[in-house]
């Protein structure tokens, strides 16, 4: 027993099956040939992608942001006005969308993060609230909530989409781990674990938690973009505190501050209530009572999410091996 | 026209100071935002609704069998899933929105979602020079009142609630000598969900209830006691007379969809200045 784990604890094992896991995945397509699925898959591919930037702020800086919707949706309104109102390729909007998303998270990280904690969380929280309510009254540039329609697609069918999320997730992964093993990471680390004492050891916190939260709100744009070109429609409903909520508790969920983790919590977040769908026929009123229900039992039973959760059973089976 | 506008502003303060005396309570003490407050002000609403039509009670006795059923509920809500969580702000929330979320969901399976009118029994209306004012917005106004007074005396005055009081400055020091820390966190949370109910049943008959009449009263909420700092009553207060002027006025004068928006950006700013809030502790909480 213990010779098998030692082979898994090898890294080279691991990029293995990362690599068999990407080919499965990229088939997947080929087998689930429906429309229904292939929407399905995509639209749980989005909430990865931004659960997997949110993971940078919430589990390694510790900052419960409720403002992620914000990001996400300058990066639409990017991608549907310049394309709408200047005419321009979307693949020029895609390239500008995460600059518009850097600038304006970098001006939002100025007032909000000298907030902390719960503080922070209610401070995003209106933030939000803000915003929506601002898209809602610019109705003539923004279309609120009847929308603005003809957005051009970047690639013409749901399939080339996908494939344009694995790379894209793919990508974020990698940068992610480059990043959090780096100097960059041991120092969001640090804040999270004490923010006061970091500063003593000379490390210039503020300028740290700036940089982070911009460069998440950088690629939340960059996926807002690609969604909104998804969609070919934009709608003020897309990003209100209800899609902020879904972001939290993917990453959440999932387990915030493993690499992991948020696509696990997209995949239960997104796609559970999908997959109740089939078993709950009779009983679909019900249905949000359910996706409610395993929010709070996996929060509750689980507080480091479901990555926490598979982590602490290879404990016991470790354990249970070296017997 | 400016005496209307201000004493619509007084009801709108009135009903705001309900709902956020009952969140700055709970946060006082348990240190969690409380995110079911909406769901249990839209539910009190909905049980006075029943308790009126069906059992054909009158609607004061009717509201104060609501409030108690809220209690219950609401201290069924701490035991179960609060308890504990005040440690990581994001267990909280996100527990919270999935309560919620199944809340609203219950109550629109069992009353629709269709809005439904509570009839008042106060539909005088009552002339004062030029302008008018319902009996309706009279009661809510003395109520909210009361209520800020009863909870100021129940703090100041009673053991029980000093020993709320020294939960929520230092709990562990509480725990020391000898209060239990788990009924006042338990008796503050049912009280806080017993506000939010009774908020949402004056607010009834006024807008009609329906299942996500709560969502923009606790947004509102929220902003109010961040505005005059969380856990502090007197903040509170404050600030609910702050944002319901604020949101009345911008509402006559300069649009209706601006008023939520204006008070979003005067909190944000009095954050901006001091963290705390206009009354909270100094220094910042971690």
């Amino acid at each position: 027993m213990t010779r098998i784990l030692d082979l898994f604890n090898k890294k080279i094992t691991y990029l293995f099956i990362f690599i068999a896991i990407v080919i499965l995945v990229l088939m997947l397509p080929l087998y689930f040939t429906s429309a229904y699925l292939l929407r399905l898959m995509v639209t749980i591919g989005f909430s990865i992608i931004t659960a997997l930037c949110f993971n940078l702020v919430i589990g390694y800086m510790g900052y419960p942001s409720l403002s992620q919707s914000v990001f996400y949706g300058v990066g639409g309104y990017t991608m549907a006005l310049i394309t709408l109102r200047l005419g321009v390729s979307p693949w020029i909007a895609l390239i500008l969308s995460p600059l518009t998303g850097f600038a304006i998270g970098y001006l939002v990280a100025i007032p909000f993060l000298k907030l902390r904690s719960m503080f922070f969380a209610i401070g995003t929280l209106a933030f939000t609230m803000l915003v929506n309510a601002i898209l809602i009254n610019l109705h003539t540039i923004t279309g609120a909530e009847a929308g603005l329609r003809g957005i051009p697609r970047l690639v013409k069918s749901d399939t080339a989409f996908f494939y344009l999320q694995i790379v894209l997730i793919i990508l974020i992964l990698f940068g992610t781990k480059i990043l959090v093993e780096s100097y960059w990471g041991k120092i969001l680390v640090a804040i999270r674990e004490d923010e006061d004492l970091a500063p003593h050891f000379g490390i210039n916190t503020t300028k740290y938690k700036r940089l982070t939260f911009a460069l998440v709100s950088a690629f939340t744009g960059l996926a807002g973009a690609m969604f909104i070109s998804y969609q070919t429609y934009i709608s003020s409903n897309y990003f209100t505190i209800g899609s902020s909520f879904t972001i939290l508790a993917c990453t959440v969920v999932g387990g915030g501050g493993s690499l992991l983790g948020p696509i696990l919590g997209g995949l239960v977040v997104v796609g559970a209530p999908e997959l109740l769908r089939e078993v709950l026929k009779g009983m679909y009123i019900w249905r949000p009572c359910f996706v409610g229900a395993i929010l709070v039992a996996v929060i509750l039973l689980f507080p480091g999410g479901i990555y926490g959760g598979f982590q602490k059973l290879a404990g016991y089976l470790r354990k249970w091996g070296e017997k | 026209m400016i005496f209307q506008v201000i004493l619509n502003a007084l009801v709108q303060t009135a009903i705001y100071l309900i709902i956020s005396l009952g969140l700055t309570l709970i946060f006082g003490v348990m240190k969690i935002p409380n995110l079911t407050h909406g769901a249990m002000y839209a539910l009190g609403a909905f049980i006075h609704y029943s308790l009126i039509e069906f059992l054909g009670l009158p609607f004061v006795p009717a509201l104060f069998i609501a409030a108690l059923a809220a209690f219950g509920g609401g201290s069924v809500l701490e035991r179960v899933f609060f308890r504990g969580t005040g440690d990581s702000p994001v267990v909280a929330i996100i527990c919270g929105i999935g309560l919620s979320t199944i809340l609203i969901n219950v109550i629109t399976n069992i009353w629709g979602a269709w809005p439904l009118r509570i009839q008042t029994p106060f539909s005088y209306v009552l002339k004062i020079g030029g302008s008018a004012i319902s009996l309706h917005n009279v009661v809510i106004i003395i109520v909210s009142i009361s209520i800020a007074i009863l909870l100021y005396a129940f703090l100041k005055w009673t053991k029980f609630g000093c020993a709320v009081r020294g939960v929520s400055q230092d709990q562990e020091a509480a725990s020391l000598i000898g209060v239990n820390v788990n009924t006042v966190g338990m008796i503050t949370f049912s009280l806080g969900t017993m506000l939010a109910s009774i908020g949402g049943m004056f607010t009834a008959p006024i807008t009609a209830a329906s299942p996500g009449m709560g969502a923009s009263a606790e947004i509102m909420g929220f902003a109010i006691i961040i505005l005059g700092g969380m856990g502090s009553l007197g903040g509170a207060i404050v600030g609910a007379f702050l944002l319901g002027f604020v949101d009345t006025f911008v509402t006559t004068y300069i649009s209706g969809g601006y008023g939520g928006a204006v008070a979003f950006v005067f909190m944000i700013i009095v954050i901006l200045l001091k963290p705390s809030g206009l009354f909270g502790k100094k220094g910042r909480q971690i």
